[in-house]
């Protein structure tokens, strides 16, 4: 490779660093630094004025919720890698709660066997969302949507709209997803560094990997060579599915009661938000797992901390839009300056 | 790169208009990455005459025509128009200055009537300030000016319902309600039968008589001998000659289209006989059978008997040929008739009707891509940017897409052999990248072809379909692919190589099978391989030379 071709220097500088994905595993790199310096500098102002905020107790909870967010926004960041979108995660998420704790209560089924059973129709939920986008052709920001008004209907016409819970001390493991503790560490937490470690491990580690930012680049380009597209694609819906089952029972034991007309509403766009805030593009190809996960943590801490700084809590989704815009606006300028000089 | 040709024009007139010409092009010249499109190309064109345009496919007329149009601006070279010098610098400018441009490709709208597509944006309005369209006037307007193209339809009819020719006139009545005094017509018959070709000449002679310019931009020949006054040859981006009156005949115009460079890429040797037959394709028939509608734009609601047509011949006997190892068959055939279709139905991207395929003797079921590739398939792609390449990632894994999955077992990534592969075909294509990280999108186009060639090469296919392997590429690389396509037929790969260029053709194909509206119309070995017997089957006559 030590060409004595090299013209521009912006090429020759990549041709040095170990990029093989062409965005570049250091753009990714640089991208992301940039981002947990933003998630630093807004821990270390915010533990200024509050101290408080750096306490174990405040790292837990924050810790809880950005495990539940990173859960499901990692499935919606492979979905949008493959050049797909998701919205039915919130609506599912709910479902899933409710659904659980409703047979908890309903029947005598063992609790690990209901976690099974919703966990599956979480995936099979996504195995439709795929088979409906891949091979009748439709837009899956139109069939996701569907399932976003079907699912949560569903599960308010089941309670009959009422928010069902469960008593800890009947079923102490479903309580313990959601609330216990490894150590210090919240459960929710180590669950989510499984997942973190597992999709990692399938987007770096997988031929699989490869082929979901080639299809969100060029669908028809993976396709000409041989890339089973369909079989992937739907993968990244049913894999989406699963992990919003998964948080979907974290979720709902940690806060030990599902209110089926409000859990998980507005899930799908923070885990858009957090999947762009990590650098995914929703045209596909691009966006990384640790970006994702960082996303998450932005969105989140950033709602703590301007809580602890006294800011209108209905004034967060205002700043998160803000933040957003602005992060996708440098990012923009940083591309076109990249592309000018 | 000197043009001795160009200076034969100057004020030299073919033609023979006292008031100068119409318009007038001087040292013309556009460069794209890697290809030279334009070289210093001058021609005239005068009131009432038509001048036809013709060279090889990427000779520049394409690029020609959209300087005319104001899509490309040139960089070198003078444009005057009625003596006047002038910048085309938009297709406004264009259009103001009188220049209709009917490109192959039609600019028109389905779903609205006729007349509103001619005056598509400058309705004729009324009640003032209100500016509601005038329809009474809007359609009489229209109708007039299909009267005069004798074009009889109501103008109040939905485009869509129109033949692909009819289209063609409304476009050009469009152009002429512009006032346009050029009139440049790309290929206008690629899409048309013989009586809507026909149709077509008697309004373009109708338009010479008014003292309109046309420019006759064809490959075909012999229409170009029945309609243009004088004819301008060009061969890469450059002036090979200028015809007119008599001498405008149809070898005269091949021999400087083709003529003494018919060898200078590639010798066509002939190679040790061919070995066992690899591919056998024997009564398929495409699912979706190609259409003659061209590039208009799809419409089910064709009411003529073109799309009929198409689906009753190709469902008709289907389509049988057989490839053996070493040898290169052209595919030849004018653009739609169905030979990349074909190709993608063997290859597994598009569903099968019926008929069989076999390979090496066993029949197989090729229901994907993937099982394709399973067999020893490889398809380079006719659209490389859409098709063939991933064009945000870097050079490695454009290379390695299609084997990747083939190189670790459980799909694992194995990053290392990747890269062996990515630099093996580097080295072996020579490939001129600053480096295996750069990204596909910065390479030219030649360079962008052998990384999707060494893609294939790495899968070491027994068939290797190239769909159009030089489209856009430079000539220093065109040369090297044909080398490589000779070096894998002597190691016995068997080439199945589509292409619309007829010097390709002639000089790699060991065999031409030439399709024809989705039916392959015949087969040519040997010496009865020529530009003639080629295009008589294409365009769908029968070639009689037979022994």
């Amino acid at each position: 490779m030590g060409d004595d071709r090299s013209s521009s220097g912006a090429a020759s500088q990549a041709g040095e660093l170990p990029a093989r994905l062409g965005a570049g595993i250091s753009d990714v790199a640089i991208q992301v630094s940039c981002m947990v310096g933003v998630l630093a500098v807004m821990i270390g102002f915010t533990a200024i004025k509050e101290p408080n905020f750096l306490s174990l107790y405040q790292m837990q909870t924050t810790g809880r919720e950005v495990a539940i967010l990173s859960m499901f926004a990692i499935g919606q960041g492979m979905v949008i890698i493959a050049g797909g979108i998701d919205l039915s995660v919130g609506s599912v998420l709910c479902f899933v709660g409710t659904v659980a704790v409703y047979l908890m209560n309903a029947t005598g089924l063992p609790v690990g066997v209901i976690m099974a059973l919703v966990i599956a129709f979480a995936v099979g939920v996504g195995v439709l969302h795929g088979v409906l986008v891949c091979y009748l052709n439709l837009q899956p920001f139109i069939v996701t949507l569907c399932s976003l008004l079907v699912w949560r209907s569903l599960a308010r016409w089941l309670t009959d709209d009422s928010t069902t819970g469960f008593q800890a001390s009947e079923q102490p493991f479903f309580a313990w997803l959601g609330n216990g503790r490894i150590g210090p560490v919240p459960v929710s937490v180590i669950l989510v560094a499984v997942v973190v470690l597992v999709a990692l491990f399938i987007m770096r580690g997988t031929v699989h990997g490869r082929y979901l930012y080639a299809i969100g680049y060029n669908l028809e380009a993976a396709r000409f060579s041989g890339v089973r597209v369909n079989a992937l694609r739907i993968f990244t819906y049913a894999f989406c599915g699963l992990l919003t089952g998964i948080a979907g029972l974290v979720d709902a034991s940690n806060v030990s009661a599902v209110a089926p007309s409000s859990a998980g509403t507005l899930y799908e766009l923070y885990g858009i938000t957090a999947a762009v805030l990590g650098g995914c593009a929703l045209s596909g190809g691009q966006g990384s797992i640790i970006g994702i996960v960082v996303g998450a943590a932005i969105l989140k801490v950033l709602y703590k901390a301007l809580l602890f700084l006294g800011v209108s809590s209905l004034l967060t989704d205002a700043v998160t839009g803000v933040v957003l815009v602005g992060a996708v606006l440098t990012d923009a300028l940083i591309k076109r300056r990249r592309a000018a000089g | 790169m000197a043009s001795a040709p160009t200076t034969t024009l100057g004020d030299q007139t073919g033609g023979g208009s006292a008031n100068g010409p119409l318009l007038r092009m001087e040292g013309v010249s556009k460069r794209f990455p890697g290809v030279q499109a334009l070289d210093g190309v001058s021609l005239e064109v005068h009131a009432g005459e038509v001048l036809g345009l013709v060279g090889e496919n990427g000779a520049g007329k394409s690029t020609l025509i959209k300087v005319l149009a104001g899509i490309y601006p040139p960089e070198a070279g003078q444009i005057f128009w009625q003596g006047r010098r002038v910048d085309i610098d938009g297709v406004q400018t264009s259009l103001d200055l009188g220049i209709g441009v009917i490109h192959q490709e039609l600019n028109l709208a389905d779903n609205i009537s006729i007349a509103e597509n001619i005056y598509l944006g400058r309705q004729p309005r009324r009640l003032g300030w209100l500016g509601v369209v005038d329809h009474r006037r809007l359609h009489a307007m229209a109708q007039e000016q299909l009267g005069k193209l004798g074009l009889n339809v109501a103008s109040g009819t939905r485009l869509g319902r129109l033949s692909i020719g009819q289209r063609q006139l409304v476009e050009i009545a469009k152009a002429l309600s512009l006032d346009a005094k050029l009139l440049v017509l790309d290929e206008p018959t690629s899409s048309l039968s013989s009586s809507e070709a026909a149709t077509l000449f008697g309004v373009i002679r109708l338009m010479k008589r008014r003292g309109v310019g046309v420019l006759y931009v064809s490959h075909r020949l012999a229409e170009v001998v029945e309609l243009a006054d004088r004819v301008q040859i060009l061969r890469d981006g450059e002036v090979a000659g200028l015809l007119s009156g008599g001498e405008i005949e149809h070898d005269r115009m091949v021999h400087l289209m083709v003529g003494r460079d018919i060898n200078r890429y590639y010798q066509h040797e002939q190679r040790p006989s061919a070995g066992n037959v690899v591919l056998r394709v024997r009564n398929v028939v495409l699912a979706n059978a190609p259409s003659k509608t061209g590039g208009a734009g799809e419409s089910g609601t064709d009411t003529g008997a073109s799309g009929k047509e198409g689906m009753d011949e190709a469902t008709g006997p289907g389509l049988s040929f057989e490839l053996r190892a070493g040898e290169i068959v052209g595919f030849a055939g004018l653009v739609g008739a169905g030979r990349s279709e074909l190709a993608r139905a063997v290859f597994g991207i598009d569903p099968i009707r019926s008929g069989t395929i076999e390979l090496a003797g066993r029949e197989v079921r090729i229901r994907s891509p993937r099982s394709a590739i399973r067999y020893g398939l490889g398809l380079v792609p006719e659209d490389r940017k859409q098709q063939g390449l991933i064009l945000e990632m870097a050079v490695t894994p454009n290379i390695s897409l299609a084997g990747l999955c083939d190189y670790g077992r459980f799909g694992l990534l194995d990053r290392r052999r990747e890269l062996e592969v990515a630099r093996h075909g580097q080295r072996e294509l020579s490939i001129r990248a600053t480096s295996l990280a750069q990204k596909a999108q910065t390479l030219s186009g030649g360079n962008q072809q052998k990384v999707v060639l060494a893609r294939w090469l790495a899968l070491r296919p027994r068939v290797l379909i190239l769909d159009e392997p030089t489209r856009g590429v430079d000539v220093a690389c065109k040369s090297e692919i044909y080398t490589l396509m000779s070096q894998l037929a002597e190691r016995g790969v068997a080439i199945w190589m589509i292409s619309s260029e007829m010097e390709e053709l002639l000089a790699m194909s060991d065999r031409v099978v030439v399709m024809h509206e989705g039916r392959i119309a015949g087969e040519l070995v040997g010496e009865r391989i020529s530009e003639e017997s080629i295009m008589m089957l294409a365009v769908g006559g029968e070639w009689v030379g037979h022994g």
